[in-house]
C-alpha cells in the first residue's frame, strides 16, 4: 500500500517539475516574443530606402527658390505614384509636383488641422515643415493604414503592474495547458514509477511498450525478468542445497540411533569394567550432541542466508513465553532448580505477533537457556513483556555473571562452528520476523527485543 | 503392570541394526512378545496375523512409505502406533500426528526415552480403567468414577470443570501446567479473558482437595506461568 503511494509522489513530483518548467519557458518565450516583436518591426521601418519622410527630407533638401518660384532639381526624387505640394503660410500652393486634380489648390487652417489626421481626400499625407512653407506628400490611396493612438501618462505608470499581472495569467494558463496536455504523460509516467518501485520489491513487473517511454518501459521489463531469471536461479540453487542438508540430516539419523542405543546398552552392562563402561557414557553423551547439531543443521542454514519463515501465523506471545518457561523447568535442565529464580511479568495479554512459531518459541527459549548456561551457580531471570507503540517489547534478563563482551559483538554473526550457536541464532530469527534484538551486560545480561504487533 | 510386558510389539524398519538394537532394548525392559519386519508387505501380513497391541513404524520403507503403511493398517486395524522416523522435519510431525498416530518419536532416540512412551502408550491403551480408578492428594482421596473427593468420612463433589482442570494437573502431575492449557482443557480457549475465572476454579479446587486451601500444599500455584499437582501418596 505504501508502495502504491511512492510511486505516486514520485510522479507528483516530476509532474509538478513539468508543468512548472513548461509555464517558465512560455512565460519566457512570450517576453522575448514581444520585445523581439518591436525591435524587429521598427528596424524594418528604417530598413527600407525610401519612406514618405526621407522622401520630404530629400525634396526639401533639393528644393530651389528662384525668387519668383520654387524648382525641384532632381524631379526622380518623388516616386511616380506620389505626389507633393508645398503650402504657403496663407494656405495657397506655390509648389507642385504630380498633383492629383482632386487635391483642392487653398487650404484654410481646418483644412490643414483635419491633415493631421494624415489624409488629405483618402490619400494618405506626410508632412514636413519649412521656414518658407509646409510640404504635403501623398501616397496613392488605400497604400497604408494609419490609427490614431492615444496613451495616457497614467497608463504608463500602471503598465508594470499589468505587465506581472499579465504575466500571471500566462503561468497560469500555461500550467493548465501543461496540465491537460501532461495528463497522459502523468498516468505512463505513474506507471513507470511504479514499475520502478516493484523492481525494487523484485516483484514481477510487465508495462506496456508504447508511447513515449517505450524504451524505458521494454528496459524495465526486461530488468525484472533478468531478476525473475536470477531469483528463480537462486531458488533452484537454495532448494537444492537444503534438500541435500535435509539427506544428510536423514542419513545421518538412522546410524546415530544405532550408536547411540548400543552405547546406552553397554553404559548398563555388567560384563564391562567400570572404565569402560563409562567410555561407554562418553560415546553416549557425544552421540547426543551430534543429534542436537543435526537437528540445527536446517535451520542454522537458513538462518545464515536470511530465509524468510514460511509458516507465519498469529502467535500469542504470553501463552507462548508460558510455555517455553514451564517447558525449561519441567524439563529439568535446570541443575538445582533451587538455584534459580524465574519471574514473569506479561503485561499485555493481547500481544501478537506474525512469526513461524517453532522459530520463536527457538530464539525465546535460547535466551532463557542462555542465561541459564552462564550462570552454573543459579541467578534470578526475569521475563518481562509490554506493548508499546505497535510494538510487542519482551525483556529478557538476569543478575548473573554476564556474557563475554565478544559474544555481544558478534552476535549478528552465525558461528562458523556450532559453540556459541544460542544468542545468534535468536538474533537472525528475530531478524527474519522483521524484529530488533539488543544485548548488553547490566548487572547481569539483559537482552530486549522488539516485533512488530499483529492487530 | 506386567500385564503390559507381554503385549506383542511389532517394530517395521529397513535398517537390520537398529531393527535388532531396537528389540533388544524392548526385550531388556522386559517386553518379550516383540515382532520384527523390514518392509510394508511384511508388517502387513504380522499385523493380519497376529494381535499386536502397538507397531512401532519407520517412515521411509523399500516398498512404500510409512504413512500410506498407516493408513492400510487403519483399514482394518486400530493398533496404536508411533512413527518411529529419521524425518525430522516440523512438517512430517504434523503429518503423522494428523493421520491419527498416537506418537512420533525422531531418530536418534534415547533408549529411555522410547521405553518411556511404549509404555506410556501401552497404559494409556490398556489400563486406562485400573489407572484412572483416583489419587491420594495428602489424606485425601480423588475418585475418578465418582468426581469426588473423600476424606474421613466426607465426600465432596467436583463441578465439570473443576474435575477437568483436576485431571489435566493430574496427567501432569509434579509439572508445571500452564494456564493457557489449563483454559485451553477447560474452556477450549486461551487464557486471556479467563484470568479471574481459573482463579476462581482453582480457589473452589483447592478448599475441596487442600487441608488448609489458604496455604496450598498440593495444588501449588507458579506465578505467572500456571499451575503444579504435587502428590505425595502414589
Amino acid at each position: 500500500m505504501s508502495k502504491i503511494k511512492n510511486s505516486n509522489k514520485t510522479a507528483i513530483k516530476i509532474f509538478i517539475c513539468f508543468i512548472l518548467t513548461a509555464s517558465t519557458v512560455a512565460t519566457i518565450l512570450l517576453g522575448i516574443n514581444f520585445f523581439g516583436f518591436a525591435v524587429i518591426s521598427s528596424n524594418t521601418n528604417d530598413a527600407q530606402e525610401k519612406t514618405p519622410k526621407s522622401i520630404l527630407k530629400s525634396v526639401s533638401q533639393s528644393i530651389t527658390f528662384t525668387g519668383e518660384t520654387f524648382e525641384l532639381n532632381d524631379k526622380t526624387i518623388i516616386p511616380s505614384d506620389n505626389w507633393c505640394i508645398l503650402i504657403d503660410e496663407n494656405g495657397n500652393i506655390i509648389w507642385s509636383e504630380n498633383k492629383p486634380s482632386d487635391i483642392p489648390e487653398r487650404y484654410s487652417i481646418n483644412d490643414i488641422a483635419g491633415m493631421t489626421r494624415w489624409f488629405l481626400n483618402d490619400y494618405p499625407v506626410y508632412i514636413r515643415t519649412e521656414d518658407y512653407g509646409l510640404f504635403i506628400l501623398g501616397i496613392p490611396k488605400n497604400a497604408v493604414g494609419k490609427y490614431d493612438m492615444e496613451y495616457s501618462m497614467k497608463w504608463f505608470d500602471t503598465l508594470p503592474k499589468r505587465i506581472l499581472i499579465i504575466l500571471l495569467i500566462n503561468i497560469i494558463l500555461a500550467s493548465l495547458l501543461a496540465c491537460i496536455f501532461g495528463a497522459s504523460l502523468y498516468r505512463r509516467l505513474k506507471e513507470v514509477t511504479g514499475g520502478i518501485n516493484d523492481l525494487r520489491k523484485e516483484r514481477n513487473v510487465k508495462l506496456n511498450e508504447k508511447g513515449l517511454f517505450k524504451e524505458l518501459s521494454k528496459s524495465i521489463n526486461e530488468t525484472s525478468s533478468a531478476i525473475e531469471r536470477k531469483n528463480a536461479a537462486l531458488a533452484v540453487r537454495d532448494n537444492a542445497r537444503s534438500n541435500w542438508i535435509a539427506g544428510i540430516s536423514h542419513d545421518i539419523r538412522t546410524p546415530l540411533a544405532i550408536v547411540i542405543g548400543n552405547s546406552e546398552t553397554l553404559e548398563s552392562s555388567d560384563e564391562l569394567s567400570e572404565a569402560n563402561r563409562k567410555r561407554a557414557v562418553i560415546i553416549t553423551a557425544q552421540s547426543i550432541k551430534i543429534k542436537k547439531l543435526i537437528e540445527d543443521l536446517n535451520l542454522i542454514s537458513s538462518l545464515e542466508y536470511d530465509m524468510q519463515p514460511n509458516k507465519k501465523k498469529i502467535v500469542w506471545m504470553c501463552p507462548l513465553i508460558r510455555r517455553i518457561t514451564s517447558n525449561i523447568i519441567n524439563s529439568g535442565i535446570l541443575d538445582n532448580i533451587n538455584d534459580y529464580e524465574i519471574e514473569l511479568n506479561l503485561a499485555d495479554e493481547k500481544a501478537a505477533v506474525s512469526a513461524d512459531e517453532a522459530l520463536l518459541e527457538r530464539a525465546i527459549f535460547n535466551l532463557i537457556n542462555n542465561s541459564i548456561v552462564h550462570n552454573k551457580n543459579g541467578c534470578r531471570i526475569e521475563i518481562s513483556e509490554y506493548i508499546n507503540n505497535s510494538t510487542v517489547n519482551i525483556i529478557i534478563s538476569d543478575n548473573g555473571s554476564g556474557v563475554p563482551n565478544a559474544v555481544i559483538e558478534n552476535i549478528t554473526e552465525i558461528p562458523k562452528s556450532a559453540h556459541g550457536l544460542g544468542l545468534p541464532m535468536a538474533y537472525k530469527i528475530i531478524n527474519v520476523h522483521g524484529g530488533k534484538m539488543t544485548a548488553v551486560n547490566n548487572n547481569g545480561f539483559t537482552v530486549k527485543i522488539k516485533l512488530p504487533l499483529e492487530k | 503392570m506386567n500385564e503390559l510386558k507381554n503385549k506383542k510389539i511389532l517394530i517395521v524398519d529397513d535398517e537390520k541394526e537398529l531393527l535388532k538394537l531396537t528389540k533388544e532394548i524392548l526385550q531388556s525392559e522386559g517386553f518379550f512378545n516383540i515382532y520384527t519386519a523390514e518392509n510394508c508387505e511384511e508388517a502387513l501380513n504380522i499385523i493380519l496375523n497376529q494381535r499386536i497391541a502397538l507397531a512401532l513404524l519407520d517412515i521411509m520403507l523399500p516398498d512404500g512409505d510409512g504413512f500410506s503403511l498407516f493408513r492400510e493398517i487403519r483399514k482394518f486395524s486400530a493398533v496404536p502406533v508411533i512413527f518411529l522416523t529419521a524425518r525430522g522435519e516440523a512438517d512430517d510431525k504434523i503429518h503423522g500426528l494428523g493421520l491419527g498416530a498416537d506418537d512420533y518419536i525422531v531418530k536418534p532416540f534415547l533408549t529411555k526415552e522410547l521405553v518411556l512412551r511404549i509404555t506410556a502408550l501401552l497404559r494409556r491403551t490398556y489400563l486406562r480403567n485400573q489407572e484412572s480408578a483416583g489419587f491420594y492428594v495428602g489424606h485425601r482421596y480423588v475418585d475418578f468414577e465418582t468426581a469426588s473427593v473423600k476424606f474421613g468420612d466426607k465426600e465432596k463433589t467436583f463441578t465439570p470443570k473443576e474435575f477437568i482442570l483436576l485431571k489435566k494437573l493430574y496427567e501432569n502431575k509434579n509439572k508445571i501446567v500452564t494456564n493457557d492449557a489449563l483454559c485451553m482443557a477447560a474452556w477450549g480457549d486461551g487464557y486471556y479473558g479467563y484470568e479471574n475465572t481459573l482463579m476462581v476454579h482453582i480457589r473452589r479446587l483447592r478448599e475441596k482437595t487442600e487441608e488448609t486451601p489458604s496455604e496450598p500444599k498440593h495444588i501449588i500455584t507458579v506465578k505467572g506461568i500456571g499451575y503444579k499437582l504435587v502428590t505425595e501418596n502414589e
